[in-house]
């Protein structure tokens, strides 16, 4: 079965996007217009809020990638990097999808690895227009796309579930593991538990496409090999 | 989670522990994290594995290539072989029943009567399928609906598979007799829509865009208002017509063209030569100057504009009814989700049912007898992707064996490489398999008892990737089948201890097939090279040799593929060897050696893998010192002459602790 690919490592690139969004989410940084356009400072924020998702920017009829997320995709999708207005008096690295081909290149950068935030806009341009020169059109994450949580015909395996599984291990309870699966794009659940010697076995079975896995089990090498080998990718559970 | 599922508890599916039910709370969680305020459909959990399913480990389904071939494709997988469904969820069935075959012997005959009913009505299976063949995936379509990255084509999804539903409950209703599982798919099949479908039909056109937004999918004469403000588009657009003729006969320019841009909207064309006259008075106060281009001038007048707003407007209201229909028709599905989803499982087990009757009889399978007794009777055994490739290739006839481990459970499996030995043990798991699931068997016949666990250790991989030899993961594997294997269990093991020295392995060899009868006493098929252990058939009573034949022909061999009780006489690794291609020189060089080094050993021995150079070096074979203990075993493979001092000492403390273990 072939491995599916771990998020790529980011190119050490001129622009450390992430650590400038860091510091704007903590606070130790902000924006002046000087620096960034307000259309740039709304994107910063947004893709702070996403640090693991590669951001699909709505600009139009274009999905616009920036910085670091446009230098990963343009090399997993072959397109085309370009670079639009400066940062910190740096060239701006930049690629875009056509709205009307998003699809395919959303099932190729899941196939890849990466995790898709998709941010739309959230009002007709015209409105913005209305408020002011320099306001922005309202825009937000709508939707995470991850190897888990797709629907679209066209990124399934028509002849295919396409599980998303939640590993549990209880408290106290030396092997049992609790599984919870679930396939939005027809909406079967089922529920089991399994033990430490069939659990791989078990993950085998419901081969799903992606295995949300909590901290306590994050370390534990066994079970990554175990899902990796039934062709799931590894999310970390989110903190209840 | 109750609250999402809608549902007043959760007990009405069953009990769930804390550990279940803290891992479906996390998959909420990450739902509503990933689909920010889209609840997708979600359908009451159902229990998966446990002993309710065979228990079958995931080395054991990638060696029996059951979804996937070891290359990583669908084709030369036992679910590609086996699928001949007309739908998508009907594969998605499919696989996912192959993927976990029932233990319950009833539920496995529920499930066997509804095929054995679709094989023999062949008409109505025909007309079933002929609708399944066209009826849409009402659950994705619904789930994208759901989840507001739905399209018309979706709602016309649903349209199109209620009514295939209701097509197919009609057939059924008019049908007689039958089974517990085919009427339970004709009560959902029937449903109560709460006129979803008459809405529907009411609502949709024919041709449906892809894109909501692309408009037209409202059929005329459902909304009063929608077709008012259609007419007043189209209308408008006459007007539009009219103009042009008319600036036309007033300016006398028959070039006159009235086009339409986003920028502004319709406006009239003239090429640069002839716009003389519009830019002077008196026309000039009719058409107002907008734009020069290099060889074309534009300009408006104030009809155009009006028309262009009545026009946008009647075509922005029209887009708007139209939406408010996809939400509310949306909307009426998702009320009914529950019938929905009821019926897309119907469609889906339907199709299932009319695959599995139509390759039983395409492929002449048979009924199996699944039961509760430690039966494994399969006469005339077929594999079922190597049959069909041997007839789609033209490569003659496969030839069926039977296998029998009802009495003497464990078979040792002898004969040359190249016999047919692997294909002949997976052939017997995956008739196991499919009749668990509830398929019929590529066999004459076949009697099961149902087994709890199904292992398979056959053919060899590395997984460097891992850092574990080919040794390695043999020896994993095998251990995983020793500790856990039960007197229920099926057992498949292909050349235990092939991956390391003779000896080494031939021992091992030997310990797992004592383990497995005595201790695990599970049913089991043991291929082997190491002929020394078909000795154990005289002494295990519940083991029996059995061997694939060959015919030998001036040197060369000719394989039988027919499995016969007794063992190989020798392994034919020459002659195998020789078909491989290697060389004339090397072949006649390796007849010399082997000439010799039976003549050295006194008598021929019975294996030829057997006699590498150290042979002469080896140890009474492990055969003789079995019965004496571990204590006469560790005694007997002491060298003193090739140890150092040391190594003297500790052997010596190590049969101190071996004798006080005895004792």
């Amino acid at each position: 079965m072939q491995r599916p690919k771990a998020p790529r490592a980011l190119p050490e690139s001129a622009m450390p996007a992430v650590q400038v969004f860091e510091a704007l989410k903590d606070g130790a940084a902000t924006f002046s217009d000087a620096v960034m356009t307000p259309m740039m400072a709304q994107y910063a924020k947004i893709k702070a809020a996403h640090p693991d998702c590669l951001l699909f920017y709505r600009m139009g009829d274009f999905f616009e990638l920036f910085f670091d997320d446009a230098v990963a995709a343009s090399r997993a999708l072959g397109i085309q990097l370009t670079k639009r207005g400066k940062h910190l008096g740096e060239d701006i690295p930049m690629c875009g999808v056509p709205i009307v081909r998003s699809d395919e290149y959303l099932q190729k950068l899941i196939a890849a690895g990466f995790r898709i935030a998709v941010c739309e806009q959230l009002e007709d341009p015209a409105l913005a227009k209305k408020r002011g020169p320099k306001s922005v059109v309202r825009r937000d994450v709508v939707r995470l796309v991850t190897p888990g949580t797709i629907t679209e015909e066209a990124l399934l395996d028509a002849a295919c579930n396409n599980f998303l599984t939640a590993l549990f291990k209880a408290p106290g309870q030396d092997a049992a593991f609790a599984l919870a699966s679930v396939d939005i794009s027809t909406g079967e659940c089922f529920v089991g538990e399994s033990s430490a010697p069939d659990l791989a076995g078990d993950l085998a079975r419901l081969a799903p496409k992606e295995v949300l896995l909590s901290t306590a089990l994050d370390g534990d090498r066994k079970l990554r090999a175990a899902i990796d080998n039934a062709g799931a990718a590894i999310t970390p559970l989110p903190d209840p | 989670m109750k609250k999402e599922l809608g549902v007043a508890a959760l007990d009405a599916f069953g009990s769930f522990s804390r550990g279940e039910l803290a891992a479906c709370a996390a998959l909420l969680k990450y739902l509503e994290i990933t689909q920010i305020g889209h609840k997708p459909v979600l359908r009451p959990p159902r229990r998966a594995g446990g002993a309710a399913s065979l228990v079958i480990d995931a080395a054991t389904r990638a060696n029996l290539e059951l979804v996937r071939s070891l290359g990583g494709r669908k084709q030369g997988s036992l679910l590609f072989a086996i699928d001949r469904t007309v739908t998508s969820a009907g594969a998605r069935e499919l696989a996912s029943r192959l993927a976990s075959p029932l233990t319950c012997a009833e539920a496995i005959h529920a499930r066997l009567d509804a095929v054995a009913l679709l094989l023999d009505r062949q008409m109505l299976r025909v007309k079933l399928r002929d609708i399944l063949e066209a009826a849409p995936d009402i659950a994705r379509a619904l789930s994208r609906l759901a989840l507001g990255r739905g399209g018309p084509r979706d709602l016309g999804g649903l349209r199109d598979g209620v009514s295939a539903a209701r097509d197919l409950a009609r057939l059924l209703a008019q049908a007689h007799g039958l089974p517990a599982e085919i009427a339970a798919i004709a009560e959902r099949l029937t449903g109560d829509d709460g006129g979803l479908l008459a809405e529907l039909t009411a609502a949709l056109g024919e041709e449906l865009p892809h894109f909501k937004r692309d408009g037209g999918f409202i059929r005329s004469g459902f909304r009063p208002d929608l077709d008012e403000n259609r007419r007043l588009r189209d209308d408008s657009r006459g007007v539009i017509a009219a103009l042009q003729s008319r600036y036309a006969a007033e300016t006398g320019i028959k070039a006159l063209k009235v086009r339409h841009n986003n920028v502004l909207g319709y406006f009239v064309e003239l090429s640069a030569n002839t716009a003389g006259p519009l830019l002077a008075a008196p026309l000039s106060d009719a058409f107002r100057h907008r734009q020069t281009l290099a060889n074309a001038v534009r300009f408006t007048t104030a009809e155009l504009v009006d028309a262009e707003a009545r026009i946008t407007g009647a075509a922005e209201r029209a887009l708007a009814i139209e939406l408010d229909c996809f939400e509310a028709l949306t909307a009426l599905a998702r009320a009914h989700e529950r019938v929905l989803c009821a019926m897309a499982a119907a469609l889906a087990e339907l199709d299932l049912y009319c695959a599995l009757a139509e390759l039983a009889e395409e492929q002449n399978y048979a009924r199996p007898t699944v039961d509760k007794a430690r039966a494994f009777r399969i006469e005339a055994g077929r594999h079922p992707v190597v049959e069909q490739s041997l007839l789609k290739n033209r490569a003659g006839p496969f030839i069926a064996n039977d296998c029998d481990l009802t009495a003497r459970r464990l078979w040792l499996v002898t004969g040359p490489n190249m016999a047919g030995k692997s294909t002949f043990l997976r052939q017997n798991a995956l008739i196991a398999i499919l009749a668990q699931m509830g398929s019929f068997v590529p066999a004459r016949s076949a009697h099961i008892g149902v087994a709890d666990r199904l292992f398979s250790r056959v053919g060899a991989s590395d997984d460097l990737a891992r850092g574990r030899s080919t040794f390695m993961v043999e020896m994993v594997e095998t251990a995983a089948i020793l500790n856990q294997a039960t007197d229920r269990s099926l057992v498949i093991l292909d050349e235990i201890g092939r991956g390391t020295a003779t000896f080494d392995g031939l021992s091992i060899a030997w310990a797992a097939v004592e383990h497995l009868h005595d201790v695990n006493k599970c049913r089991a098929l043991f291929a082997t090279h190491y002929h020394e252990l078909t000795e154990l058939a005289g002494r295990l009573d519940g083991t029996t040799n059995v061997t694939v034949a060959v015919k030998e022909w001036k040197d060369n061999i000719v394989f039988l593929h027919e499995v016969v009780q007794g063992t190989a006489d020798k392994s034919y690794g020459i002659q195998v060897a020789k078909l491989a291609g290697l060389p004339a020189s090397l072949i006649a060089r390796a007849r010399q050696v082997l000439a010799r080094l039976e003549k050295q050993q006194g008598k021929p021995r019975p294996a030829l893998e057997d006699l590498p150079l150290f042979a002469q070096l080896a140890p009474p074979p492990a055969v003789e010192t079995q019965d004496r203990g571990p204590l006469l075993i560790a005694l007997h493979a002491i060298n003193p002459d090739a140890m150092t001092p040391r190594e003297a000492l500790d052997a010596l403390y190590r049969l101190k602790t071996l004798a006080s273990g005895e004792g």
